[in-house]
């Protein structure tokens, strides 16, 4: 993997993480070994300092075309007799399991932009994030299911929260990639933006809640997204 | 009242009260999903039936095409609804279970009162065919060609969150990737 897989840069408060690993953001082995290594690192900064914000988006066409399944067998063929002795999940899912869903534990607004593909375990940072800017160009999903297994990295979950149950069955249960529009519709992104206007967008919600004064909790962040919504109309 | 069991869903065809249905129930035991017809239906309140509808382990799927007739009481009980038409939001209620069904930003949108219809509470079936049809066609594609342990183990993540907390269903989201790698590699080393 490329020494520059994962660019963090702080502007104004705002973290960005621009993930720029080979093959699209391809999830290999050595991609999560460099994601749980950039995750750590912001997990430390948030520790550290008062930030406003985090914007995490893919540095070329595509946010992530997401797990590469053989690696993935590879590293699950791994596990299976640790598994099957002990009756326990390995220690090393729970740890790639917590550099996806502590995304959503945050104290500030952490918003996904997706760009191109935005599949399998890539839509689950996505998922994860409190708030998703989807550009035009997007193709979104959980394919997990057609492979005969599942999103276990907070994707189910996440789903539920975002689109309702209504919509997880299909987005889960069917692994359908969608559109952005589509995604807008069943309210997994919660607005569209055109090509290239995403991070600006990321970072005048993220502005738009500072300015609130009020304290920030993911689990309010349909509501702050609702006053910035109607803080455009006037 | 038909029961028609697919390979990975159950079909109930002209039932006309979900009370007819709750006297059958023995006959869903172990089933993943359940597509229930509903547009020859009647609401006939009653708790026993409510109750029972409410803790089963499946996922329940209600298709009407006038689904607007039908109360929101009733509408909320189930997992999934497929209709000819959106709900008006004047009939739905912006309540726990809403945001169960419909989401985060469908609940903030309905408590706003500033949508007519009630956001991500019914997916509506376009195309020429009967409505029957086209929520057969919806079950069929959402189901796809998945063996039936694996339907069963996204029905459980699925319902955790509803039976008990998104927390559970980031648990049995683990639980259940695991028992299906592990059925994967046992069927790669059969072959």
């Amino acid at each position: 993997m490329n020494e520059q897989a994962f660019v963090i840069t702080e502007e104004e408060g705002i973290l960005i993480l621009t993930m720029q690993a080979e093959g699209n953001n391809l999830m290999t082995a050595s991609f999560f070994e460099g994601y749980e290594a950039a995750m750590a690192e912001v997990e430390k900064r948030a520790e550290e300092k008062a930030l406003r914000g985090m914007i995490i988006c893919g540095g070329g066409r595509h946010f992530s075309v997401g797990a590469d399944v053989d690696a993935l067998s590879e590293r699950s063929a791994k596990e299976l007799p640790e598994l099957r002795e002990t009756g326990r999940i390995p220690e090393g899912h729970f740890r790639q399991k917590h550099f996806f869903t502590f995304l959503n534990e945050l104290p500030f607004p952490v918003v996904s932009v997706v760009t191109g593909f935005c599949i399998g375990s890539g839509s689950e940072i996505a998922a994860n994030s409190h708030f998703r800017i989807v550009e035009k160009n997007a193709r979104i999903g959980q394919p997990e299911s057609t492979f005969g297994i599942l999103p276990a990295l907070g994707g189910i979950a996440r789903s539920i929260v975002h689109t309702g149950m209504q919509n997880a069955f299909d987005v889960v249960v069917s692994g359908e990639l969608f559109s952005a529009d589509r995604a807008a519709e069943i309210l997994w992104a919660n607005e569209i933006a055109g090509k290239k206007a995403g991070k600006e967008r990321a970072v005048k919600l993220i502005d738009f809640i500072t300015g609130t004064g009020e304290e920030y909790t993911a689990d309010k962040a349909a509501y702050f997204y609702r006053r910035f919504l109607e803080s455009e109309v006037v | 009242m038909i029961i028609q069991k697919h390979k990975l869903f159950t079909e109930i065809i002209g039932c006309k009260a979900l009370g007819e249905l709750y006297s059958e129930k023995e006959k869903l035991d172990g089933i993943s999903v359940l597509l229930l017809h509903g547009d020859d239906m009647e609401e006939a309140p009653d708790d026993a039936v409510t109750s029972w509808l409410s803790a089963v382990d499946f996922i329940t799927v209600f298709a009407a095409e006038n689904i607007s007739r039908f109360s929101y009481e009733f509408l909320s009980k189930f997992d999934v609804r497929l209709g000819g038409a959106e709900y008006p939001a004047s009939s739905a209620r912006a309540d726990d279970r809403y945001r169960l069904l419909c989401g985060d930003m469908a609940y903030e949108v309905l408590s706003s009162g500033t949508s007519d219809t009630a956001p991500n509470f019914v997916t509506v079936l376009s195309g020429e065919e009967s409505f029957d049809a086209k929520a057969l066609a919806y079950v069929n594609r959402v189901c796809g060609d998945k063996t039936e342990a694996q339907m069963k183990i996204l029905t459980r993540c699925l319902k955790a969150a509803a039976n008990d907390s998104i927390k559970a269903v980031l648990t049995a989201e683990s639980e259940g990737f695991y028992a299906l790698m592990a059925q994967k590699t046992e069927d790669a080393a059969d072959e």
